[in-house]
């Protein structure tokens, strides 16, 4: 099965969570198999299923779990955000964590995928639980199944232009690209299909200059932008908004001289467009706008070296106030478009299915 | 100021001043044909630029011309700019991006007749702002290209622009274009050879180094950036070419002339200074021999070799020398003649008062002879001894007269012959020896006043040995003078304490004496008795070497036969 998507649909079908947040928004069983709340929500037992085990046999243990999040540079905020103090075993397949607090939402939390489960192996890929591995060594552009069964290999296509994978006869492709959307939409033997509005564009602005985020003229912004400033699927954002209590520390520097720069990720056409058009219609202070990585994007938000930022944050965290929304105390956030990509999928290929974030998961076949 | 240093100044400036004409003339000459050089490479550079901006914009405007008939031929452009169809609308924002990277542009803006941005390549996402003034600015300039400073989000850019319009659906639209301007790259032409172009934009350059050779080009120029306030004005590419080439140059010259003027200077100094010793030596001690002479001391040695004007000079000053001894000897003479008569009247005043006394016992004694003649022997054993008194005083009066005056006897001398009995009569008083010529000619004088002259000479020089072991005392004669004026010459040399310049300038000073016992009048007397006997006399002498006394003599015109100054 030849696909064209980005690395997070491969780790979804490598690596799994305790449980999965589906597109209606439930919680389902993964890794484990029941969860239940005790002590009034502030500690929750989690059962594995019986046969959760790594690609080489190995079972997956209650033990094992706690050592992944402690080990794991980028789980650990993770968990702490989630709320969980500690994690121990119950036994062979159980699994206790206790939480800082009651937490009726911790589930939810799990299915992050932050808190996918791997272990960790000296020069290669880590070994997950999914249901297919890397077809050899670190080369993940072949998935094969894990177990023998209806699975098809996975055959990772990757074109610079989509068109080109689809010309190779994928069968699906996961873009917000207008000009691959426009073409599938004129071949009979494709069909695309919009996934969840699941990143939300941001105007971070300081809290003098006095934008609100509510008014009509952010509302016009917003229709306005969604129209015709960004090339991709597009719509005004919509409440609700999840950082209304992430504001982190004030930043140590000092506040910027007005008439500075926009600054938005380098990577993100999207982000660029809409600081295009904010810097042309003059609604934020700044004359010019500038890409700037990842890491020097955070540095520059927390010594707040420019006046204004274009942000994309996930439209529904599971974990509220984790990742990239760690706002400075003294900003206005305004929101302004949220988007979603499409799937183009080729007729009569193996099913997918979509999770909550827009993450789509490939359905095994029933024998 | 001396002749030395005038004849110094004189050298200097005959070779410095040309030099100097010659670093001005060539260093003028370098500038002018530089400076054309440079004034024509600036202007053909110029040229250069204003066929490359024409040529630009003609590319800017076929361009132009192409995207404007195919916009007008496209459907989805009516749809969206005259039938504001919104499914046209996104076709519409990203046209003019597209269209503008085809087109080889770096700006493309498509307007309607309001001045409402449809589409924008270079800043995509400015549309609908309004800009109204921008194509009516740029139809100014006809034909030619403006400088514009446009937007983009990401800053300012600078391109060279031209306007075009057509008509869709019955209303007017119009399409901006323009190929982007790098500042730098203009800046980078030929900078090694100090040419350069620049472009001066208003209120943000001054022109360049105003002692370069500079041409300007004026470009129409709109700030796109001014939002409201976008006018008209004027941008200048500047050609310079850069001064810094011909200093550097005129610098070297400067350095090697400088050189060549030091080197030049030095040597001028040194062959000036060597010329002036060379010139002013003989005159000074010309000077210095000139300066010496007086009626009592005409022996200076004026006798030269040189046949140039100092030679001439020096003879000259020789024979007047030699024409005042004879002047002196003349006026001596008649001196002693005009003294002459005092002293006969002197001695006849001496002698009458010598003879009184005798004429008085003379008359008592013939008065007793007459009167008592028996008493004469008495009376003249009286009257004896005023007659031997008197007789005494003139004797002494004679002899007092004698060594006042010696008398000169001119007639033909042998000077071996003086010398030998001086060596004879001086033996004992120091060791003597003779260097006599043996066809020494006679010379004309008296022999006693040769005598006294070689005798205080011989004597001088015997004392000045002053018991120096082996040290000797040479007589030394010889012929000397030329066949018209011939002469003897005679040297005593010893090899005693000699004398310092001092002593010598005193030599000949009446009762100037270096001895214990002298009277100072030695030499006085030698000198006159030479003058008088029409010879020289000069002294050369060193302190602790000895000193030479030579002696020339005027010689008798030798007869055939009678040649020689020995006497058998």
């Amino acid at each position: 099965m030849p696909v064209a998507a980005p690395q997070a649909f491969v780790e979804r079908q490598l690596y799994e969570t305790l449980v999965r947040f589906d597109c209606t928004g439930r919680v389902r069983p993964a890794l484990a198999q029941t969860w239940h709340p005790e002590d009034g929500g502030k500690v929750w037992v989690v059962t594995l299923r019986p046969d959760a085990k790594y690609w080489d046999q190995i079972a997956l243990t209650p033990q094992a779990i706690a050592t992944t999040w402690a080990a794991d540079s980028a789980a650990g905020p993770l968990v702490q955000a989630a709320g969980i103090l500690a994690v121990a075993a119950l036994g062979d397949h159980e699994v206790k964590l206790t939480l800082a607090a009651p937490r009726d939402s911790l589930p939810r939390a799990l299915a992050d995928r932050g808190l996918a489960l791997t272990r960790r192996a000296a020069g290669r890929e880590p070994v997950g639980t999914g249901r297919y591995r890397p077809a050899s060594g670190n080369n993940p552009s072949t998935l094969v199944p894990v177990d023998t069964g209806p699975h098809p290999v996975v055959r990772v296509l990757a074109t610079r232009d989509l068109r080109d994978a689809l010309d190779a006869g994928a069968d699906l492709v996961v873009t917000d690209d207008p000009g691959t959307l426009d073409y599938a939409s004129a071949r009979a033997e494709l069909s695309s299909v919009p996934l969840t509005w699941n990143r939300t564009y941001v105007l971070v602005v300081p809290k003098r200059l006095g934008f609100s985020p509510d008014s009509a003229w952010s509302a016009r912004l917003r229709e306005t932008l969604a129209r015709d400033a960004v090339r991709v699927d597009a719509r005004a954002a919509e409440p609700p908004f999840p950082w209304g209590s992430c504001a982190g520390p004030v930043p140590a520097g000092a506040p910027q001289a007005e008439g500075a720069r926009l600054a938005y990720p380098a990577d993100d056409r999207t982000a660029r467009d809409l600081a295009a058009r904010i810097v042309a219609i003059g609604a934020a202070p700044a004359r010019s706008i500038i890409g700037l990585d990842s890491l020097a994007l955070r540095q520059s938000i927390r010594a707040a070296r420019e006046p204004a930022y274009v942000l994309s944050v996930p439209k529904m965290p599971l974990i509220p106030c984790e990742g990239p929304i760690l706002w400075p105390a003294d900003v206005t956030i305004v929101p302004l478009v949220e988007t979603r990509p499409h799937a183009i999928l080729r007729r009569g290929a193996p099913r997918v299915s979509v999770d909550w974030d827009g993450g789509l998961r490939l359905v095994p076949e029933q024998p | 100021m001396s002749f030395r240093v005038r004849l110094l100044l004189a050298f200097v400036g005959v070779l410095l001043i040309p030099l100097g004409v010659l670093a001005f003339g060539v260093r003028r000459e370098m500038d002018r044909r530089l400076t054309a050089e440079y004034d024509r490479r600036v202007h053909a550079l110029a040229d250069v630029v204003q066929e490359d901006l024409r040529s630009r914009s003609g590319e800017v405007a076929a361009r132009l011309a192409a995207l404007r008939d195919e916009l007008a031929a496209d459907n989805r452009f009516r749809l969206a700019a005259v039938q504001a169809d919104p499914a046209a609308r996104g076709w519409l924002l990203d046209y003019a991006g597209g269209a503008m990277r085809v087109a080889g542009l770096a700006l493309l803006q498509v307007q309607d007749s309001s001045g409402r941005i449809l589409s924008s390549g270079h800043f995509r996402n400015e549309f609908d702002r309004l800009d109204p003034e921008l194509p009516a600015l740029l139809a100014q300039p006809r034909d030619t290209l403006a400088v514009v400073r446009a937007r983009t989000a990401e800053g300012d850019f600078l391109a060279l622009a031209r306007v075009d319009s057509f008509r869709v659906g019955g209303r007017h639209f119009t399409i901006v274009g323009g190929a982007a301007l790098d500042p730098q790259r203009i800046g980078q032409v030929d900078s090694a050879g100090g040419l350069a172009v620049s472009l001066a934009l208003p209120g943000t350059a001054a022109l360049p180094d105003q002692s370069g050779v500079v041409a300007v080009l004026g470009l129409p120029f709109l700030d796109l950036t001014r939002e409201g306030d976008v006018k008209l004005d004027t941008a200048s590419v500047i050609v310079t070419q850069s001064l810094s080439q011909l200093e550097a140059l005129r610098r070297n010259v400067n350095a090697w002339f400088l050189a060549a003027l030091g080197l030049t200077t030095a040597a001028a100094l040194l062959a000036a200074a060597w010329m002036a010793r060379r010139v002013s030596q003989p005159l000074a001690e010309l000077a210095r021999k000139t300066g010496k002479i007086d009626l009592d001391q005409l022996d200076e040695d004026f006798a030269t070799d040189r046949d140039d004007e100092i030679g001439a000079l020096s003879r000259l000053l020789g024979d007047m020398t030699a024409r005042l001894r004879q002047s002196a000897g003349r006026l001596r003479e008649a001196e002693r003649r005009a003294t002459l008569g005092d002293v006969a009247r002197q001695v006849n005043h001496d002698i009458k008062n010598g003879l009184a006394p005798i004429r008085h016992v003379l008359r008592h004694l013939t008065q007793v002879a007459a009167d008592e003649p028996a008493s004469l022997p008495q009376v003249f054993q009286e009257r004896r001894g005023t007659l031997e008194s008197s007789v005494t005083y003139l004797d002494t009066l004679a002899g007092n007269y004698a060594r006042l005056t010696p008398v000169m006897q001119a007639g033909p001398c042998s000077l071996n012959d003086v010398v030998r009995e001086v060596a004879r009569l001086s033996e004992g008083r120091a060791s003597l020896l003779l260097a006599l010529a043996s066809d020494l000619p006679l010379v004309r004088g008296d022999e006693l006043a040769i005598r006294r002259v070689l005798e205080n000479v011989v004597g001088n020089a015997a004392d000045s040995l002053d018991g120096k072991t082996g040290a000797a005392v040479t007589i030394t004669t010889e012929r000397s003078g030329d066949p018209a004026t011939p002469s003897v010459r005679v040297i005593v040399a010893d090899q005693g304490r000699g004398m310092t310049q001092a002593e010598l300038d005193h030599a000949f000073d009446d009762f100037y004496t270096t001895k214990e016992r002298g009277t100072g009048l030695g030499l006085t007397i030698v000198r006159r008795l030479i003058q008088d006997l029409g010879g020289r006399l000069r002294i050369e002498t060193e302190p602790t070497i000895g000193t030479r006394v030579i002696i020339e003599l005027p010689a008798i015109q030798a007869a055939p036969g009678n040649t020689s100054g020995d006497r058998a």
